[in-house]
C-alpha cells in the first residue's frame, strides 16, 4: 500500500513539474503575445510576441546560478541552437519556383525581339505601338459589347471559336464596364500553317455587373492573336479603332461578318488580326485594403535588360534625324524629357492631380493610373512621394519603325515613399526612410516629329502652345482641339513596368 | 536552399521550356524546405528528456540540491526541445513516414490549387512539388494529363523524382529526372498547333 502511495506521489510530481515546463515555458509565448503586434499591412510577420524577456531572465538567473564548469558551456549550447533554428526558420521561408530568371527573361527578349526584326522585313508597316493600340481597341469593344447586340461588329476581328462561345456565355443579365488596361506585353511571336500568332498578356482590370451588383476584378489574360501570313498591317487609322479592313468604314458588320459599307464579307484573320483565343491566367476580386500596403522592393539590383543589338538602332535613329552624335541627344533626352517627365509626373501622382499630366501620357498609362488615383481618392488618401532623387538612366531599348520612334529608359531614383490620409496619419511606407527603386519608362513619338527635346515645355500644349491645363480625359486640346497623347508633336510616356517585371 | 542557385533556376526555367516545346503538358516546379509543421516533435522531446532527467534526480542515489533539479528540469527541456528545432536531420528521424508524406500532398494540392495549376483548357498542368525536410516529390498532374500519360509511366515519373534524393546533387538530380520526363510527355501529350502557355510566371504559390 506503501509503494502504491509512494508511486502515486512520484507521478503527481513528474505531471505537476511537465505542466510548470509548459506553464513556463510555452503558455507565455501565447499570453504575452501582442494581439496585432507588429502587424504590417502585408500581414507579415514582423513583430514578435512580448514575453521573450521574461524567459530569457529566467534563463540567465538559473545559469548564473550554476557553477561556471556547467553554465558555460550550457550557454554556448543554448546560444549555438538558438542560432541554429532561427537559421533554420528563416530558411524555411524561402520557396524556390520554376519562374524565369533575369538570364531567362534576357533571352526571351533576345528571341521575341529577333522575331519582330523578322516581321518587320515582311511588314514593313508593322510597329508595335500601333499594335499594342489595337490590342487596347478590341480589348476594350470585346469586354465593354460582352452582352449587347453591337458585339456583332467584333465579329471580323474574333475567331469563329471565340466569337460563338463569347456569345454563349455572355448572357443579358451580365455586363461589364470601367474597363482599365495596364500594361500589355508581347510574350510569344510564332507561326503556324496558314497563320502567324502574337501572344499578348495583359494586365487589366474591369466592374462586373450582375443581377445590379458589381464586383471589379483584376486580371491577367493572355491573348492569341492571328493573322493570315503575308499580309501587311494596316495605318494607324484602322490599329487605333476597330474599322472594317477593306474599306476602312466604322465597324458595323452583320453577323455573318458583312460589312454594311462597302458589302465585303470579312473572314477573321485574312485582312487584319484577330483574337484566336483568350486565356485568364490570374482573376482576384479588387478590394481597397491593399492601398497602404509597401512590399519589399525586388529587382532594383537586377542587372537592366537591354535590347539585343541597341546599337543597331541607335544608329538607325542617328541617321534618321541627321544627329552629329548620339551622345548629346541622349543627355538632351534624359535632361529634357526623362528627368523633367519624371519628376513632374510623380508630381502629380503624389497630390491626386492626374489631369495636370494629362498631355504628357498616352491613353492607356494615363486611365490605368487614374483608375489608383479615383481610389485614393475614394479612400482620402495620398500616396507622397517626397524628395525625389534620380541617380541614374539607363538605356535600355530603342525602336523605330514606319510610324513610331520609342525609347525605353530605366530610371534609379529614392524617394520617400509613403502612404497617408488627408488627416496625415501614415498607413504605410516611411517619411524617413528613402525608397531605393528603378523603374522602365517607355517614350514614345511619331517617327518625322523633329522638334527639339529643349524647346518642349511641360505646361504648354506641343501643338498650338496654349496652356496645357484644358486637356479633359481624352487629351484633346481645347484650344486646338487636337489630340495630344499619340505622340504626334512630342514624346509621350506610353508605359511604365517595374524592374522585376519587365521582359523588355 | 543555397544548392538552388539562380544559375539552377535559370537551367529549371529552361529545361520546362524545353519540354513545354515538344509537349501540351504545362509544368510548374516548386521547391519547399518544408510542407508541414513539427513543433509537437520538438515539445515532446523537451518534455520527454526533462521528464527524464527529472526522474534520475529523484530517484538517484545520489542527492541534489533542490535548485539544482529544478534548473536542470527546465534547462533540459530547452536543450532538448532546441535540439529537435535546430537539427531537421534529428527531427525528421522521430517523424513517420506517412505523416510526412502526408503534410506534402496538402501542401501540394494547396499549391496547385491556389496558384491556379488547373486553369488550363485542356486540364495539362502538372505540378512537381518538392519538399526538403520530408524528402518527398509529390507529382500532381490534373486529370487532363493524369488521363493521357498511362499509369505506369506516371508510377515511373514519381519514382524517378522519388530517387533525386539519393543523389549528392539534389539540384542536378532534380534537372536529369525532369529531362528524363520529356519523351513520356512528349510521346503522350505531344504539341498542338496554337499551343500557348496558359499558365503565368508570377504564380501565387505561398501558403
Amino acid at each position: 500500500m506503501k509503494h502504491f502511495n509512494n508511486k502515486n506521489l512520484v507521478y503527481k510530481i513528474v505531471s505537476l513539474s511537465i505542466i510548470l515546463c509548459l506553464v513556463f515555458f510555452v503558455i507565455p509565448e501565447m499570453a504575452w503575445a501582442r494581439p496585432g503586434g507588429g502587424h504590417s499591412y502585408s500581414g507579415g510577420n514582423s513583430g514578435g510576441g512580448g514575453g521573450g524577456d521574461d524567459i530569457a531572465g529566467l534563463l540567465i538567473y538559473l545559469l548564473l546560478s550554476l557553477p561556471p564548469e556547467i553554465s558555460i558551456p550550457l550557454v554556448i549550447i543554448i546560444i549555438v541552437l538558438y542560432w541554429l533554428s532561427k537559421r533554420r526558420k528563416s530558411g524555411n521561408a524561402q520557396t524556390i519556383s520554376s519562374v524565369p530568371t533575369y538570364q531567362n527573361k534576357s533571352s526571351e527578349l533576345h528571341q521575341i525581339e529577333a522575331k519582330i526584326e523578322r516581321l518587320k522585313i515582311s511588314d514593313p508597316n508593322f510597329s508595335r505601338v500601333l499594335f499594342l493600340d489595337f490590342i487596347t481597341s478590341i480589348y476594350y469593344k470585346y469586354y465593354s459589347n460582352f452582352s449587347k447586340k453591337e458585339f456583332k461588329d467584333l465579329k471580323p476581328f474574333l475567331s469563329e471559336n471565340l466569337f460563338q462561345s463569347s456569345i454563349k456565355v455572355a448572357p443579358y443579365s451580365r455586363s461589364i464596364n470601367e474597363i482599365v488596361i495596364g500594361n500589355i506585353n508581347l510574350e510569344s511571336i510564332f507561326e503556324n500553317n496558314a497563320y502567324l500568332s502574337i501572344t499578348a498578356d495583359i494586365n487589366s482590370n474591369y466592374t462586373l455587373n450582375m443581377g445590379g451588383r458589381n464586383t471589379r476584378f483584376i486580371l491577367t489574360e493572355r491573348w492569341t492573336f492571328n493573322r493570315k501570313k503575308g499580309l501587311v498591317s494596316k495605318g494607324p487609322e484602322q490599329m487605333r479603332d476597330l474599322k472594317c479592313p477593306n474599306c476602312g468604314a466604322a465597324s458595323n458588320f452583320s453577323d455573318t461578318g458583312q460589312c454594311a459599307y462597302c458589302d465585303t464579307f470579312i473572314e477573321s484573320g485574312e485582312m487584319q488580326w484577330m483574337v484566336e483565343q483568350i486565356n485568364i491566367l490570374s482573376q482576384e476580386t479588387f478590394t481597397n485594403q491593399g492601398l497602404g500596403y509597401y512590399a519589399q522592393e525586388v529587382g532594383t539590383d537586377y542587372p537592366t535588360i537591354v535590347q539585343p543589338a541597341i546599337n543597331v538602332y541607335i544608329n538607325q535613329f542617328v541617321s534618321n534625324h541627321l544627329l552629329s552624335d548620339w551622345n548629346s541627344y541622349w543627355t538632351n533626352f534624359t535632361d529634357n524629357i526623362a528627368v523633367r517627365y519624371f519628376n513632374e509626373i510623380y508630381k502629380s501622382w503624389s497630390n491626386l492631380q492626374w489631369g495636370k499630366v494629362r498631355h504628357l501620357l498616352a491613353d492607356r498609362l494615363y486611365d490605368s493610373y487614374n483608375f489608383w488615383i479615383e481610389n485614393y481618392k475614394k479612400n482620402e488618401i495620398y500616396n507622397r512621394l517626397e524628395k525625389i532623387n534620380i541617380q541614374r538612366i539607363d538605356m535600355a531599348a530603342v525602336e523605330v519603325d514606319q510610324y513610331y520612334e520609342s525609347f525605353t529608359v530605366r530610371i534609379f531614383a529614392s524617394c520617400l515613399d509613403y502612404t497617408e490620409t488627408t488627416s496625415g496619419k501614415l498607413i504605410g511606407g516611411s517619411k524617413s526612410q528613402p525608397r531605393l527603386f528603378s523603374e522602365y519608362w517607355t517614350f514614345i513619338r511619331r517617327t518625322g516629329v523633329e522638334k527639339k527635346e529643349s524647346e518642349f515645355s511641360l505646361n504648354n500644349c506641343p501643338n498650338c502652345g496654349a496652356p496645357a491645363d484644358k486637356m479633359g480625359q481624352a487629351a484633346v486640346c481645347e484650344y486646338c482641339s487636337t489630340k495630344i497623347s499619340n505622340g504626334d508633336f512630342s514624346w509621350i510616356l506610353a508605359r511604365i513596368v517595374q524592374d522585376e517585371e519587365y521582359t523588355g | 536552399m543555397k544548392r538552388f542557385n539562380e544559375d539552377f533556376r535559370t537551367k529549371l526555367y529552361d529545361t520546362i521550356k524545353e519540354i513545354e516545346n515538344n509537349s501540351l503538358v504545362e509544368i510548374v516546379v516548386i521547391i519547399k524546405p518544408q510542407s508541414g509543421s513539427y513543433k509537437d516533435v520538438a515539445l515532446w522531446a523537451g518534455v520527454s528528456f526533462s521528464f527524464l532527467l527529472y526522474t534520475f534526480f529523484m530517484f538517484s542515489p545520489v542527492s541534489f540540491d533542490v535548485f539544482l533539479i529544478y534548473a536542470f528540469t527546465v534547462l533540459g527541456f530547452l536543450i532538448a526541445y532546441g535540439l529537435f528545432s535546430a537539427i531537421p536531420e534529428l527531427e525528421s528521424k522521430f517523424i513517420k513516414l506517412k505523416r510526412k508524406e502526408k503534410n506534402v500532398e496538402i501542401a501540394a494540392r494547396a499549391i496547385f490549387q491556389k496558384a491556379g495549376i488547373r486553369f488550363t483548357n485542356e486540364r495539362i498542368g502538372t505540378l512537381i512539388y518538392c519538399s526538403l525536410f520530408e524528402k518527398q516529390v509529390y507529382v500532381l498532374p490534373d486529370r487532363g494529363a493524369k488521363n493521357a500519360v498511362p499509369a505506369q509511366d506516371w508510377i515511373k515519373i514519381e519514382a524517378g523524382f522519388q530517387s533525386v534524393f539519393d543523389h549528392q546533387n539534389l539540384a542536378e538530380a532534380l534537372l536529369a529526372q525532369l529531362v528524363n520526363c520529356k519523351p513520356i510527355f512528349s510521346q503522350f501529350l505531344p504539341p498542338v498547333e496554337n499551343d500557348i502557355n496558359e499558365l503565368p510566371d508570377n504564380m501565387d504559390i505561398e501558403l
